[in-house]
Formats: structure tokens, sequence, C-alpha cells
């Protein structure tokens, strides 16, 4: 009887998945397993070749609604969460029977100077830095929250405030002010972000996107506030960005005028 | 995630920004639509803290995500009954590589869609687990686990998954 050859290479596609489920596999030890079994060589290749060429596929990166809809999902998960929490347990005192309430008592005493020892002790340099980075992360989630994924406008505003008293900001804020200032429907909401994104002009990023916004604005009270922006952070890269918006959109002679003297100005 | 259970939610966001991209990728790769893999990452995140109370905190995160993404995905399968999804990666931007010239880049486009349509081709079973053990990193113990069967079933999955591929490109080509 004829040996199949599907089966007599099992043992070499066997040896081959195994190695394949490895992080660090390298080509090269395809051919030698190739070498140990020569007669399933050309098995091992284009087994291998097609494990491969499956990396071809691309993924596109995910779309900004799929982020605006998680921190919506989990902002409204969590007010649900605190709307509907109550206490899991109810103590009745006076049907309470299973202890004696002197002993009670005097558990109740330790406890609480355990606790209170614990409480009025200070805190460490170390435990100070975690609480306030905790904060920290908790500030930026509560922020960005709110600007992507609220649809009220005075929720915006409030987590755009939030990311002008932080200390620093995270990649995630800066993007999430850039879209708000170059697609929130209103226009105090774009105007409170430029004045957070102008407290924040010393980061390269948040510089280059106000610049970068100045041709797609459409509200004549934003171009001249970026016009004024633009003037106040003397940088010549907003020539350009100013010269498109002249170039591209029908100005109200205001704004034109204001867009000539900023050019002037930063030359 | 335990501080998520222990009832600190905003930590979930940590979790998102950390793993959305790599279970997109998951959900991508088995239905080849990108909208319907942003629903179904939504609704990973939703199960996981809904049930975070079921989490142990025994091995990995992952893999508890993963067996969640997992009955996601089947309870798509079993309600829509869908298994050949339309590519709507169109409305998503692809930049051009320029220093590919235009029949490189056409070839390399019309292997891509090839693949991806074969990668469909094949049963839903052998899909996940070349797809959770090539570019989630599972161990092929690990997806046995979440698939209720052996480590061999899984390796006999993603071999004969890789032979009907193989099949499947040549047909392909050939046409």
């Amino acid at each position: 009887m004829k040996n199949d050859p599907k089966n007599s290479c099992q043992p070499a596609l066997d040896a081959l998945l195994a190695q394949m489920e490895n992080e660090n596999f390298q080509p090269a030890e395809v051919e030698a397993l190739c070498r140990q079994f020569p007669d399933c060589s050309e098995s091992l290749r284009s087994t291998y070749a097609m494990w491969e060429s499956i990396e071809e596929i691309d993924v596109p990166e995910p779309g900004q609604a799929m982020h605006a809809g998680f921190y919506k999902m989990l902002n409204d998960f969590q007010t649900e969460t605190t709307q509907t929490a109550s206490p899991r347990f109810q103590f009745d005192w006076w049907t309470w029977n299973g202890f004696s309430l002197k002993w009670a008592v005097i558990a109740g005493v330790f406890a609480l100077g355990l606790f209170s020892g614990n409480f009025f002790r200070p805190e460490t340099p170390q435990e100070i830095v975690l609480t306030q980075h905790e904060e920290n992360n908790q500030e930026v989630d509560v922020s960005y929250a709110k600007l992507t994924s609220s649809e009220s406008a005075s929720d915006r505003l409030e987590g755009i405030q939030m990311a002008k008293k932080m200390e620093q900001l995270d990649n995630r804020i800066i993007e999430a002010l850039n879209q708000t200032l170059l697609h929130d429907r209103n226009v105090n909401v774009r105007l409170s972000a430029i004045e957070t994104m102008l407290h924040f002009a010393d980061n390269p990023q948040v510089r280059e996107n106000l610049i970068r916004a100045i041709p797609h604005q459409t509200s004549p009270l934003v171009q001249m506030t970026l016009a004024e922006v633009m003037i106040a952070l003397k940088d010549k890269r907003a020539v350009h960005e100013i010269q498109e918006l002249l170039q591209e959109q029908q100005l109200e002679l205001e704004v034109q005028m204001k867009m000539e003297e900023t050019i002037e100005t930063l030359l | 995630m335990l501080r998520v259970k222990e009832g600190d939610l905003s930590k979930m966001g940590l979790l998102y920004e950390r793993h959305n991209r790599d279970l997109f990728g998951y959900f991508y790769r088995l239905t080849n639509n990108a909208t319907r893999s942003e629903d179904l990452v939504q609704k990973v995140f939703y199960r996981l803290l809904k049930y975070r109370h079921t989490y142990r905190g025994e091995g990995k995160f992952v893999y508890w995500m993963y067996s969640i993404a997992k009955n996601t995905w089947l309870d798509l399968l079993k309600k829509k009954r869908i298994i050949d999804y339309r590519d709507d990666a169109s409305s998503y931007e692809e930049f051009p590589n320029p220093e590919k010239n235009a029949e490189d880049l056409l070839i390399a486009t019309e292997r891509k869609n090839l693949l991806k349509t074969a990668l469909q081709q094949i049963s839903p079973e052998k899909r996940e687990a070349i797809v959770l053990s090539k570019f989630q990193g599972l161990k092929y113990q690990e997806i046995a686990q979440l698939s209720n069967c052996t480590e061999n079933a899984i390796k006999s999955r993603v071999q004969r998954g890789l032979l009907e591929l193989k099949d499947i490109m040549l047909k392909l080509e050939s046409r």
C-alpha cells in the first residue's frame, strides 16, 4: 500500500505549526525543517508562504465614531450605575440578635482605632505621586469623554475647561481639542477650544493644530479669533494657511482685511 | 480590569485605549467589514462592563477579552447568518505609497483583495483559529480553551485552513 503523501508529511507539518506559534519564528527555521524532511519541503514551504502572505491583508484604522461611541457608552454606563447603586446590605439593629452587642461595640471601637490610625498617618511621597497620577488619569478620561461624545454643548465646554486646568495635555486630549476646533458645530465651543489650545501653545503639536485649522473655519468670529492668535504667537507658518483661506473662501470684507493685516504683521 | 470590577469604571477607558485596535483588527479579519467591526468592538466593551463581576483575574486579561469577543462574533453569526461580508474598506482612507509604481500597486491591491476574499471563504472556525493565532498572539492551547476543544483540533484547523486558503487563492488567481 502506497503512503499518502499528505499523511507522511504530517509530522513535518506538525513541527512547522509548533514553530509558527512562536513569536520569534524565523524563515531559516522552515529551511531547517525542509532539510530534515526533504520529501515534504514543498508542503512546508507553501504552508509557510500562505501563513506569511495573510499578513498582507491590511486593516484600516477604526474611525472616530467608534471612539466617540465607546466613551458615550462608558459615560452612560457610569451614570446608570451611579443612579441605580443602592446599599447591598441594610443592617437592622433592632432585629439583630445573632451577636452580643457588647462585643460588637468593642470590635467597632477597635476597628475605628485602626482606621483612624491609618487615616491620620501622613502619606509617603510615593503615595502622593501615585494618587495624583490616578487623579490626573481620571481627569483626562472624563475630559476626553465630554469632548468627544457629549451631545450637549455645555458638557463639551466643561470638557474643554477641564483640559485647560491640566498641567500638561496628553495626546488624546490634544487630538480631541483639534477635532473640536475643526468640526464642532457650536461656535462658542470652537472659540473655547482655541482659548485652551492657546493656553498650551508651547506644545508644538497644539501650535501646529491651531495653524492648520485656519483654512477650515467658516465662522467669521472664529476666523478673526484665529488671526489674533496667530499675531500673538508670531508664527510665520500661519501665513501660508491664511493665504489658503483667502483664496478658497469668499470672506466677509472685515475678515479679509483682518487676514491681510495679519499676514503683513507676521511677515 | 480588577479596578473596573471593584467599581472604578473609568479605568475601562484605559483598557479601551490599550486594546481597541487589536480587537478591531480581529473583527475586521473575521468579517472584512469595518463598520461591523466597530460595532462589534463596542459590543465587546459593553459586555466587559456588564459582566465585570465574572472576571476572576486568572490568566491574561486579553484571554478573557477574546473569549467575550468570540462569543459576540458567534452571536452575530447566529443572528444574521452572515458568512460573506462585503468589504466596505473603501470608506476608509488609504494613502498610496509613492515609492511603488502604478502597476506594482495594482498587483498588490489585487492580491490583497483576493486574500481577503479567500479568507472569507474558509469556515468561520478555521478563520478564527488562524486570526487568533497569527494576529492576536494567542497560543493554540489558549484558543482551544476559548473554543472548547483540544489543542490538536486547533492545530488541525490552522493547517487545514491554510491549505484551503492556498487552494482558493489558486482558483481565484487562475480566473
